[in-house]
């Protein structure tokens, strides 16, 4: 394994996001809706552990 | 999504609004990856009648006629959670006007364009909307040319240069 400095790898780590977030954005627009209601389940999750009311779950046909 | 947008477009088509078009966070789907939001932004553009006064009432009446029910400002409606905002200033009734055709699965809507939605945001100026902005620089594909005309006819090109982000 070559050794890099934590700076070359952050930068790796970066440009890997920066790829992610492109391919994400080229998704189908109904692919995209799916992510959306797995978001606001998750979210829910995290809101009811901080005591805030749940947002509505979108229902997709 | 699909019920809840032929329902818009039967709203459009009964002549209740004479136009629709998505915005907000929702719009931005189209342009650039999916961020968690709880509703779907439906700015409609009412006729204005003989009178002057406009009212959402007749509106709200043939959506509950199929199946919405009101929840605060919003209306459940075919499974969404959709906040219908009339167009409130030349800004946003420019952005219905000339929002683009989509098709979500089966359906034909309509979507505001991301120069329009961009202004949009800057002009609403909340935190959330400067990131909106930020993400939509990022991966959309921007007019440069169209974005700049709609910042100068809106006399948006101030803050535009206070907000020193570039598409």
């Amino acid at each position: 394994m070559n050794a890099s400095s934590p700076a070359t790898i952050a930068e790796e780590i970066f440009q890997d996001k920066a790829r992610s977030r492109k391919a994400a954005a080229a998704l189908p627009i109904e692919e995209k809706l799916r992510r959306l209601v797995e978001m606001q389940r998750r979210a829910n999750q995290i809101r009811r552990g901080v005591a805030r009311p749940p947002m509505r779950v979108w229902e997709l046909a | 999504m699909e019920a809840t947008l032929a329902i818009l477009n039967e709203l459009e088509a009964a002549g209740l609004v004479e136009r629709y078009a998505i915005g907000g966070a929702m719009a931005g789907f189209f342009y650039a990856e999916a961020v968690v939001t709880e509703d779907l932004d439906a700015f409609v553009l009412l006729k204005t009648p003989a009178t002057g006064v406009i009212t959402l009432t007749a509106i709200y009446d043939f959506l509950k006629q199929r199946g919405a029910t009101v929840e605060r400002e919003h209306l459940w409606l075919a499974g969404t959670l959709v906040q219908l905002i009339p167009t409130f200033d030349a800004l946003t009734e420019e952005a219905v006007r000339e929002a683009v055709e989509r098709t979500v699965g089966q359906v034909k809507t309509r979507v505001m364009r991301v120069e329009h939605l961009i202004a949009i945001a800057l002009k609403t100026g909340r935190a959330k909307d400067h990131a909106r902005i930020a993400l939509l620089l990022d991966e959309a594909a921007i007019e440069g040319g169209r974005l700049q005309e709609i910042l100068h006819r809106h006399g948006l090109q101030g803050r535009w240069e206070k907000l020193n982000l570039k598409p």
